[in-house]
């Protein structure tokens, strides 16, 4: 399984890939911005992505709705750390299956990702 | 306030105060000329006529006496009756023409037509007087019976007592006429005098009443613009704040996060790895806060002696790595430059600012110019484009030939938020932080631009005659930080965490620490062991007796006690205390642990040197 993360502050994404990568026992990709994401896209089908909202173009959003209707592309999270904005419900109603807003807890983020994957058998996070 | 009151213009509203004047004039002529009026028809016509009639009256007496002293054998001047009779039928004559009396209307026509009647009938009379003085005077030369008592005498005598009766009546007339014509005419002054001044009352309310909706529009206009800069202001904080809660969450989250995966035990990366990513990020943050706290020229000053080329020079490897491959970057340091006193990081953030700014202003490519001298300015050779004022300063310019900035923005290009960049690009907070950055320094930044030709900075910082630091000096410092201490610190500081980590960093350096959570239990603490500190470390800003209030009580006791200040607070905060930066020790949380041994040893090394010179 391989896994999706796109975010442009280097240490969240590297936590993010980790959590993810230990808890769903998955390969994870790391974009820190749009075009790379992209490129990842195009050469990978994921299970699963995680996008931030706003990464240098295209952004989330932009990722998520040319994404949302993919069949190499499995449900899409996404995240912000824009407070109180019209982030969560915009993305919500442009397919996103879960909005985080940061900072939240990876192991909120990591129960997410599993509901969203209810087919994978899951270890616990740090066991792996 | 309504609409017609915010739209009101003031300046019409002064430009018709003349005008109410000009018809307040007009009024007092037209009043003037109109009583006047009233004067000569009502009043001075008919003054005219009493006299003509009286004059009649005179002749026609005068004629009779005469005559009948003549006709009784007294020498007379004969021609003299025919005079003065002559005299009264010119009179009546003229009455009879001219008497028509205006404004009758004032007074009641009646009166008029019975004075007009009444003139008529005495013109009869007075012609059948000549008449009859005339046939008498002849008879008297013919010889006839015209003696008093005569036939003829009875008749002259009844026409002279009924002319005369004619006339009282008209005088009579006249003088009720007159009476009337003067009580009439004072009512109608007395009218017109009102009315003028209800005009005038109206004028000056009229005046007064347009000044205070001038006014009350006026303020209503400052309130508006007070409002809007508000509105702008607010705006702009909320834009601020959107920003930094956006950041800021970012780097929690990334901190949060990487605080999980050690609690887990999740990933590869060694603890030192994490701890030193966590650093990191709490770093950026830092940083991000201390550039926003320069944009609002708020930001704790940690200044210190730099020279500006090791800091151009610095950067270079940087800059190069900034600017695409059609871009030149050149830099000309002057070799003897001066040293400035500046926040080595502000400096770096100014340099990048500008050289940022200037590769946007070249997307095609092109030359970028960094340039330091020395620009000592007298008083008499200032141009404003190159230098604000005299003095003695460090110009540090980076010049560009791209597209140049518009000369209706270029007086706008320092205002926060403001942008020619699209916005994805440009937070319009570039050129306002260096602009709040050099500011602080009390250094003028200025700027020359021509369109498509390219752009000139000019940051001019103020000459200091302090030394830089350098590498022998770190040597020995390097030499003291990594020897251990045993001073004895007081740690005043009320939050908790915060005052059990100081206290445990200080105790791993070597320090002996006694902590106290307020300026009260520190005053307690110090009571009990006067001479027994070396160093007080208080924080300034606690609830009760401030960092400076404590400081001074303590010093009182111990005038050899060293003070070092922390605080978060923004230079405001801390002058109003009294607080003066650049002469105390003071450090700006938050502290790292290099910093608080650097200060400390500093203030320890510095109190031992000025012992022994003292000793020696």
């Amino acid at each position: 399984m391989r896994v999706l993360v796109v975010e442009d502050e280097r240490v969240l994404g590297s936590a993010i890939a980790t959590a993810l990568g230990a808890a769903l026992s998955a390969e994870v990709d790391i974009a820190r911005d749009g075009q790379t994401a992209l490129h990842l896209a195009a050469e990978h089908e994921y299970a699963l992505a995680v996008l931030d909202f706003w990464v240098p173009p295209p952004t989330g959003l932009e990722l998520l709705e040319k994404w949302r209707d993919s069949d190499r592309m499995g449900p899409i999270v996404m995240m912000s750390g824009t407070y109180d904005g019209p982030e969560r419900s915009t993305a919500l109603m442009a397919g996103a299956s879960l909005f985080f807003e940061k900072p939240f807890s990876l192991i909120d983020l990591v129960a997410g990702a599993r509901s969203l994957l209810p087919q994978i058998d899951l270890n616990d996070v740090g066991t792996n | 306030m309504n609409d017609n009151e915010l739209t009101y213009d003031s300046k019409r509203g002064w430009i018709r105060i003349p005008v109410y004047l000009v018809a307040l004039g007009l009024g007092a002529v037209v009043m003037l000329t109109g009583s006047n009026w009233i004067r000569e028809n009502l009043v001075a016509r008919r003054v005219d006529l009493a006299r003509e009639v009286g004059e009649v009256q005179t002749r026609t007496a005068i004629a009779h006496l005469w005559l009948e002293e003549m006709v009784g054998g007294d020498q007379v001047e004969e021609q003299s009756i025919f005079d003065h009779l002559a005299r009264a039928n010119h009179l009546m004559d003229i009455m009879v023409e001219t008497g028509e009396l205006q404004a009758g209307w004032l007074i009641g026509d009646s009166v008029d037509e019975d004075v007009s009647e009444q003139v008529l009938v005495a013109h009869r009379k007075v012609q059948l007087f000549s008449d009859l003085t005339r046939e008498r005077y002849d008879g008297y030369y013919a010889g006839l019976d015209v003696s008093i008592g005569s036939p003829i005498d009875v008749r002259y005598d009844a026409i002279f007592l009924d002319l005369l009766s004619d006339l009282r009546t008209i005088e009579q007339l006249l003088n009720d006429q007159l009476s009337l014509a003067e009580a009439r005419s004072a009512q109608l002054f007395q009218t017109i005098l009102a009315v003028w001044i209800t005009l005038v009352s109206l004028a000056v309310w009229g005046i007064w009443s347009q000044e205070r909706r001038r006014q009350a529009a006026e303020t209503a206009l400052h309130e508006s613009e007070a409002q809007l800069l508000q509105a702008q202001k607010m705006e702009a904080v909320g834009r601020l704040a959107g920003g930094i809660a956006h950041d800021i969450n970012n780097h929690l989250a990334a901190i949060t996060a990487q605080c999980e995966l050690v609690k887990l035990g999740a990933g590869s990366e060694t603890l030192d790895e994490r701890m030193d990513a966590i650093l990191s990020t709490a770093g950026k943050s830092s940083a991000m806060i201390r550039r926003l706290l320069a944009f609002s020229r708020q930001q704790p000053v940690l200044r210190e002696t730099v020279d500006v080329n090791q800091v151009v020079e610095g950067l270079e490897g940087m800059l190069v790595g900034l600017l695409s491959e059609d871009i030149e970057l050149r830099t000309e340091l002057s070799p003897a430059l001066w040293n400035i006193e500046i926040d080595p990081s502000q400096l770096e953030q100014v340099i990048l600012n500008l050289v940022v700014n200037a590769r946007d202003a070249m997307p095609r490519g092109g030359r970028l110019a960094i340039e330091t001298c020395n620009a000592s300015i007298e008083e008499g050779a200032l141009n404003p484009q190159l230098a604000p004022s005299a003095g003695s300063w460090v110009m540090l310019t980076v010049a560009d030939d791209g597209a140049g900035i518009p000369a209706e923005v270029i007086d706008r290009i320092f205002e926060p938020f403001f942008t020619t960049k699209d916005s994805a690009t440009g937070s319009g907070l570039g050129l306002a932080t260096i602009h709040g950055i050099v500011s602080q320094c009390k250094g003028h930044v200025t700027v020359e631009s021509t369109v498509e030709q390219g752009s000139v900075f000019r940051v001019f910082l103020k000459r200091s005659h302090r030394r830089v630091m350098d590498n022998e000096d770190e040597l020995v410092l390097d030499e003291v930080l990594s020897a251990r201490s045993t001073a004895s610190i007081l740690l005043v500081e009320d939050n908790d965490d915060l005052r059990e980590s100081t206290q445990q960093i200080l105790e791993s350096m070597g320090y002996s620490v006694t902590a106290a959570m307020n300026g009260e239990m520190a005053l307690e603490i110090h009571r009990e062991k006067p001479r027994g500190f070396d160093v007080l470390l208080t924080d300034v800003i606690m609830p009760g007796m401030d960092g400076k209030q404590l400081a001074d009580e303590l010093r009182t006791r111990d005038p050899s006690l060293h003070v070092i200040f922390v605080s978060g607070y923004t230079d405001d905060v801390i002058l109003a205390r009294g607080i003066d930066r650049e002469e105390l020790n003071f450090l700006s949380k938050p502290v790292s642990a290099a910093d608080l041994r650097k200060k400390l040893l500093l203030v320890l090394n510095r109190d031992a040197a000025s012992r022994s010179q003292q000793s020696a």
